[in-house]
């Protein structure tokens, strides 16, 4: 607990002349609800507000600034690593409720949206005028649009689209102080002074709270052409990945799945996948005539590396069944492992890929951890999925030593510890291995000038 | 009495709960939440949270836990959407029967529903010779003592939703099914109290009573109107009494086969667009989706535009799980929802379901906020096509 109980009570007289009496939670069991999000962290906020407008915010911020107590914002909670745990307790302020879609604009190519719209809201919202915004995280029936601009949230389609930080024109922030700063424009070029906007996607809460969001959308694609490939060998997959870019061609999607994942799907939803090592699914979108022509191309590399089931998805059936089946491996390793899991989350050059496969592999056989691997692996981002006993500290351990020690072998790879997962509290100590001191000390010095009081979501990315 | 059923407890779904990831893709799935403006606590995550709190003895049991327990239709569209395959639903109805236990639930409302249950027969506190009053509607019916089939009106077509009861007897008069209904004779079957966490006298008596009921009449099938009585007689009443020795069939089911076997046949067409609402504990429930879209679809004339939340993925009409009796304001904007945002995107004036809880929160619905569509049961509409 942060505040001494005096001091709570009183600043929760003031949470509730700001907002409505209701929209301030207090009681234990209320603030047990938000002490957790998907990581593997716990702990209390003094109290959760959930506010409705930017001017209720402003306030909010200004009292928590005054009085120095903490802040920490969430979206809908689906953070692996922690960014939405009140490490230090005060106050969580619950975004979900500023969840309006206030402007599509198809001439402009842009999309106005309130932090709280949930991404598979959005999606459908924009299909419905022939667009999508192209990050895709995988949380996306629950995840918030504000929570993955200040997480990055990526996707399957980063491959080919580039993840949040490069589909985001423009922010409105609630800065620590209370000011509220417009960052970027509504237009598809800018470079009026410093990219604040850039500065803040990825932030993690910890500079100020975003209000509103300006996203660049897209025309949805023309045609879709979906095919897979089977794989003796994990690695043999991940070299297939550099083949398929030597030749020039950039697929919307480049998945692979371990064999973990693979037999869990078969039993479960009866797909008659090859259960060989790993599975790649591949998406090419535009023109329909492209697309066949880069299939061709993409069907002769995978026959040379190696892969055997080379299939094009051609009825509606079998794309859907492909899709099912990508869609479908987190949910398959609960079914493989019977427990809860934890969702890892790398970066490796492309052509590291077959090593980054067989570390991840290595390594958690030493910590005698079963492990399964999704793999957006168009963009060398691997995902190691361990099932984790949270009943057992000794098994929460492992996993973290496991984590631990792969972390450093990805980047003695020339990888990142964080592709799309942010670092929150999870990789806070790895951090400084990634960038060396002193960028971590400009990140601090960056953090000083934006909340010199220290209360935006303290205790996370190292700062 | 000791508890001899077969049905969970909470030690039971332990295992299952340390396994939830919290990963939050039930959220957006919760009718409740999505009325609650997204507030964690009014989520399907935020119950499992607060389930988990109380069986590490990381939170103890309060009034602040009940209400948020029972801020749930049982709907199970939660466990459509969850990776791990929880089925938060019964995970739910086993901590209301935990809380029960330690007599801090149910909520007023539901106790006052059990003693009306144990007074009268039914959960409204309606006399029980009351429950036959639609009969007099019907002229002349006159039903044998013993047949091979019983139809197992319910109370909520009995009491509240009487169309359905006289059109469904229409239907089964008009294929000469050899049919009897219990009369007076018939009770709650404990749907209502087996989702609000009060068990114990489904488990140690109507559970029993009425499987004796219906056997004592020479029952090769029982055919149930609600959605609820089906899922309690398919799916709760042989976790209590073991293996019925009856066959269990909800009216769609049972038209369905009348019209397969030729016992009905549509000889005039109906021209009317309609959509179809799944009722929760028919479909995601026990897994009846087809039944009734083939009974519409055997309509000449009728034609069927589905809403785009459907099958296993239909938004719930917030009536059950005990939400629609202690927070009736809510679960009539849930299935105020349900309509606008599903049904008249779509261009539906005719929204067909097969459950009368459905109906009357939808009718009430239609009522409150003024929603432009008709509320069809499918026995109304299957009479409709009949010309009777």
């Amino acid at each position: 607990m942060f505040m001494k109980q005096r001091k709570l009570v009183q600043i929760i007289e003031k949470l509730k002349n700001i907002v409505r009496s209701e929209h301030v939670l207090t009681s234990y069991e209320e603030r047990y609800c938000y002490s957790r999000d998907a990581s593997l962290y716990w702990a209390m906020p003094d109290v959760v507000v959930r506010p409705h407008t930017t001017e209720e915010i402003v306030e909010i911020v200004k009292l928590a600034n005054k009085e120095k107590i903490p802040i920490t914002p969430r979206g809908a909670g689906t953070n692996l690593t922690g960014g939405a745990i009140p490490v230090k307790g005060g106050i969580v302020v619950d975004m979900t409720g500023m969840n309006r879609i206030l402007e599509i604009n198809r001439t402009n190519l842009i999309a106005v949206v309130e932090p709280g719209v949930v991404h598979e809201d959005l999606e459908k919202e924009l299909a419905k005028h022939g667009l999508f915004w192209p990050p895709d995280p995988a949380s996306t029936y629950s995840c918030t649009i504000g929570g993955a601009i200040a997480e990055c949230a990526g996707g399957m389609r980063a491959l080919k689209y580039g993840t949040t930080r490069d589909w985001v024109l423009g922010l409105e922030v609630v800065l620590p102080t209370g000011d509220v700063i417009k960052t970027g424009a509504m237009t598809l070029k800018n470079v009026t002074g410093f990219d604040l906007t850039r500065l803040f996607v990825g932030s993690e809460g910890t500079l100020g709270i975003i209000t509103k969001a300006v996203l660049k959308v897209r025309p949805l694609p023309e045609a879709l052409l979906r095919m897979s490939a089977a794989f003796y060998e994990i690695e043999i997959a991940g070299l297939a990945v550099s083949k398929i870019f030597e030749t020039g061609i950039v697929p919307t999607i480049i998945e692979i799945i371990s064999i973990e994942c693979i037999r869990a799907i078969n039993e479960w939803l009866k797909l008659g996948l090859p259960e060989v090592d790993a599975l790649m699914v591949i998406d090419l979108d535009g023109t329909r005539e492209e697309v066949e022509k880069l299939a061709g191309k993409v069907e002769k590399i995978l026959k040379d590396v190696g892969a055997i089931e080379i299939k094009r998805a051609t009825t509606a059936k079998e794309m859907e069944d492909l899709y099912l089946a990508r869609r479908a491996a987190y949910p398959s390793t609960f079914r493989a492992f019977r427990k809860s899991l934890t969702v890892d989350d790398f970066c490796v050059p492309v052509n590291k890929l077959p090593e980054a496969f067989r570390l991840a592999r290595e390594i958690s056989k030493k910590w005698r951890l079963p492990m399964a691997i999704i793999a957006h692996a168009g963009d060398g981002n691997i995902h190691p999925i361990w099932p984790v006993d949270v009943r057992y500290p000794e098994e929460i351990d492992r996993v973290l030593k496991c984590h631990t020690e792969l972390s450093h072998g990805i980047l003695k790879l020339g990888g990142s510890i964080s592709a799309e997962h942010g670092i929150g509290i999870l990789k806070a100590s790895l951090i400084e291995e990634e960038y060396g001191k002193k960028a971590i000390e400009v990140m601090r010095a960056i953090k000083r000038v934006f909340d010199p009081n220290d209360i935006m979501n303290p205790g996370k990315i190292a700062l | 009495m000791m508890d001899m059923s077969k049905l969970p407890i909470l030690k039971d779904y332990e295992e299952k709960i340390y396994v939830c990831n919290r990963c939050g893709f039930c959220r957006p799935a919760c009718p409740v939440l999505s009325q609650k403006n997204m507030e964690e606590t009014a989520s399907p995550r935020g119950r499992m949270s607060l389930i988990y709190g109380l069986i590490t003895n990381e939170l103890k049991p309060s009034m602040t836990i009940v209400d948020k327990i029972y801020l749930c239709t049982t709907c199970r569209y939660c466990y459509v959407k969850c990776p791990a395959g929880l089925e938060v639903d019964r995970i739910i109805e086993v901590a209301r029967y935990e809380l029960t236990k330690i007599t801090i639930a149910p909520p007023e409302a539901h106790k006052i529903i059990s003693s009306k249950i144990d007074n009268y027969n039914n959960p409204f506190g309606e006399p029980q010779f009351d429950r036959i009053k639609w009969l007099q509607r019907e002229s002349a019916m006159k039903l044998p003592e013993k047949a091979k089939v019983l139809y197992w009106v319910g109370c909520m077509a009995s009491y509240r939703v009487q169309d359905t009861a006289i059109t469904t007897t229409k239907i089964l008069r008009h294929a000469n099914v050899d049919f009897t209904i219990l009369g007076t004779e018939e009770g709650c079957c404990g749907s209502v109290l087996l989702r609000t966490g009060q068990r114990n006298p489904v488990v140690n008596k109507y559970a029993r009573i009425n499987v004796e009921k219906i056997s004592a009449k020479g029952v090769e099938t029982l055919v149930t109107s609600c959605a609820g009585c089906f899922r309690t007689f398919s799916k709760d009443y042989p976790e209590i009494v073991g293996d019925l020795p009856f066959e269990v069939l909800h009216v769609s089911h049972y038209i369905e086969r009348l019209i397969k076997d030729r016992r009905i046949e549509f000889k005039e067409g109906l021209p009317m667009r309609v959509t179809f609402h799944d009722p929760c504990h028919l479909g995601r429930h026990v897994g009846v989706y087809d039944a009734p879209r083939n009974v519409i679809k055997a309509i000449p004339g009728v034609e069927l535009v589905e809403m785009v939340n459907t099958r296993e993925e239909a938004r719930c009409c917030g009536a059950g799980g005990g939400l629609r009796s202690a927070f009736r304001e809510l679960s009539i904007t849930i299935a105020a929802h349900r309509l606008k945002a599903d049904a008249l995107p779509i261009g539906a004036k005719v929204l067909v379901t097969p459950c009368p809880f459905c109906i009357l929160n939808f009718e009430d619905a239609t009522k409150v906020y003024g929603i432009g569509i008709d509320i069809l049961d499918l026995t109304e509409l299957v009479c409709k096509a009949l010309r009777i």
